[in-house]
């Protein structure tokens, strides 16, 4: 490989590399705890228990999905959309992205980069493509805790292992999809803080429309909308038909952004 | 283009939101020269540079450098140039020494440690292992010049070179910038302070809000700037002494100011008249010669 191209490769892993350590150990520590607690606890009857005491409102749009997060399947879903786990990987999107190829003026190692025979074309596309590889990395860790967890307190199952890596690949779109994204945003705005708060502002806020849209009839179209909507782990552990067309309209939604944003970073003004 | 133009400016010009970056910029610059580009903070002066290194994207005109157009060539032009941008700030968790591998790396070329440089700017081994991040801003300044000169370029490009450097380090970068430079390099270094692209640059354009106001041989540029001389005088003199081929700037108490008009032979002759305590003919600022020069270009203007 070319040693401009190594050099970058490195030089984004070290400005990154504190944090995805920190995140592939977490995330794993997730998956196996949370297998761990389900495999160890007779947690079923304390959530029936507390379900009963909710509003029938709540336990009609909600119950069923918390009772199917108490299988094993259904925990593996629910470690991978967890909130933190989402928040966190989405934040190593946006810290890699952003920080990498946005600029302010406390940035100024892009002029630097690009005052060197580097090309942008090379630059984009190697950012981009390092990135959606730790992206792998990060999904590979849930997969090893899950994968380790089942091993110790359950039984490795080949059905089980296959809906898992389906849904691993399913979570790898959905925040490739957000890492394209935060891409697009910080080549199209000057500052990279704007850029980072418009991100952080969108995936919060289709995040928590897509909550509230499970049980407000009225916000249900918006899950056509809504990339959240498009990453269904539960559904895949208990069957879903939907999950190739879904899953092509993330990639695909996610190719145009890195098209764009490709398109708009080679004619971008890097001061 | 010219065979021996190294870089050549045809009406460029950039453009932001509501303020002009750069206007109309026409001149070119010769193969060997050192050329010294003036300027306020805020005239345009890293504009310029950075649209010769194909960071910004101008809004007309076009730069080319080697006889290339810096849209087209850019990645072909930055191979044979160095550049140092003004208040360098690299990646600071690096140390020194991964810094200058890095640049190398990027430059795809075999990285040898530049023990000359390093010596003449006193950077030992022990500050090079050191991280960025605990460099004194004249230390990264001096990294960042190595990191501009050591792969001998064609041309080197340097924004504000001595912010940050001592007066001996300072001397220590126009020497070293004169051998680049008697080694065939051709030097574009851009600065607002003239009395140091005095003592290295052979000719200078002037900037002031974005326009070229002058273009210029240091020795025509030193002949039309208007020069000043301060008098002391005893303090029992209070009329301020008329001098021929000087006018009166202002007075304080016994400390007369005036603008040299004529010539300095016949002036020095009239001021063996008088007891003077002292003299000075200072350094004229930039913004003498701005106005200098401004006063000149709206002469031109409203004939």
């Amino acid at each position: 490989m070319r040693t401009d191209i190594l050099a970058f490769i490195k030089y984004i892993w070290v400005s990154n590399r504190p944090l995805i350590l920190f995140s592939m150990i977490f995330i794993a520590s997730v998956q196996l705890l949370l297998i761990y607690f389900n495999s160890t606890l007779e947690i079923a009857p304390m959530v029936e228990m507390f379900l009963s005491q909710l509003p029938a409102q709540f336990t009609d749009s909600f119950g069923d999905d918390i009772l199917s997060q108490i299988s094993v399947e259904g925990t593996i879903a629910f470690g991978l959309e967890h909130p933190i786990v989402i928040t966190l990987t989405t934040f190593i999107s946006f810290s890699m992205i952003s920080r990498n190829i946005g600029s302010n003026s406390d940035n100024r190692i892009m002029e630097i980069i690009l005052a060197h025979p580097f090309d942008r074309k090379v630059l984009i596309s190697v950012l981009y493509v390092f990135t959606l590889f730790i992206l792998v990395i990060l999904t590979l860790s849930a997969s090893f805790g899950a994968t380790l967890a089942i091993y110790l307190f359950h039984k490795l199952d080949p059905e089980l292992m296959t809906k898992m890596m389906i849904v691993d690949f399913n979570s790898f779109l959905l925040h490739a999809f957000i890492m394209s994204y935060a891409l697009f945003f910080s080549v199209w705005f000057k500052d990279i803080a704007k850029a980072v708060r418009v991100s952080a502002l969108i995936a919060f806020v289709f995040y928590f429309i897509n909550i509230i849209s499970d049980f407000w009839d009225s916000l249900a179209f918006t899950k056509y909308f809504n990339f959240f909507s498009y990453f269904n782990p539960e559904k895949i552990m208990v069957g879903y038909d939907r999950t190739g067309l879904e899953m092509a309209i993330l990639a695909i939604c996610t190719a145009i952004l890195f098209v764009s944003s490709f398109r708009i970073f080679n004619r971008k003004d890097i001061s | 283009m010219n065979n021996n133009e190294i870089i050549r400016f045809s009406s460029l010009s950039k453009m932001y939101d509501k303020h002009v970056g750069i206007s109309n910029l026409d001149f070119s610059i010769k193969e060997g020269e050192v050329f010294g580009f003036l300027g306020p903070n805020g005239a345009g002066k890293t504009t310029t540079i950075r649209l010769m290194l194909d960071l910004l994207k101008p809004s007309g005109g076009s730069v080319h450098i080697f006889g290339k157009d810096v849209k087209n060539a850019s990645l072909e032009i930055r191979k044979r140039l160095g550049y140092l941008p003004g208040d360098f700030s690299p990646y600071d968790r690096m140390t020194g020494n991964e810094f200058l591998k890095f640049s190398s790396n990027l430059r795809q070329i075999n990285y040898s440690k530049p023990t000359i440089l390093l010596d003449t700017f006193e950077l030992s081994d022990r500050d090079l292992n050191k991280k960025i991040r605990a460099y004194s801003q004249g230390m990264k300044q001096k990294l960042g010049i190595i990191q501009a000169v050591s792969h001998r370029p064609e041309l080197i490009i340097l924004d504000e070179p001595s912010t940050g450097l001592d007066p001996l380090m300072q001397d220590a970068l126009y020497e070293l910038l004169l051998g680049l430079n008697s080694e065939g390099s051709t030097i574009f270094f851009s600065s607002h302070n003239l009395p140091e692209v005095e003592k290295i640059c052979k000719k200078v354009a002037i900037v002031k809000e974005g326009k070229l106001v002058g273009f210029e041989s240091l020795e025509s540029l030193r002949k039309k700037i208007t020069k000043k001389l301060i008098l002391k005088l005893p303090l029992d003199v209070t009329a301020a002494p008329q001098l021929q081929g000087a006018d009166l700037i202002s007075n304080n108490q016994n400390i007369f100011e005036y603008r040299i008009t004529g010539e300095l032979n016949s002036l020095f002759a009239q001021l063996a008249r008088f007891r003077i305590e002292d003299l000075i003919l200072p350094a004229p600022s930039l913004e003498d010669i701005f106005l200098s020069f401004y006063d000149k270009n709206q002469k031109k203007k409203t004939q």
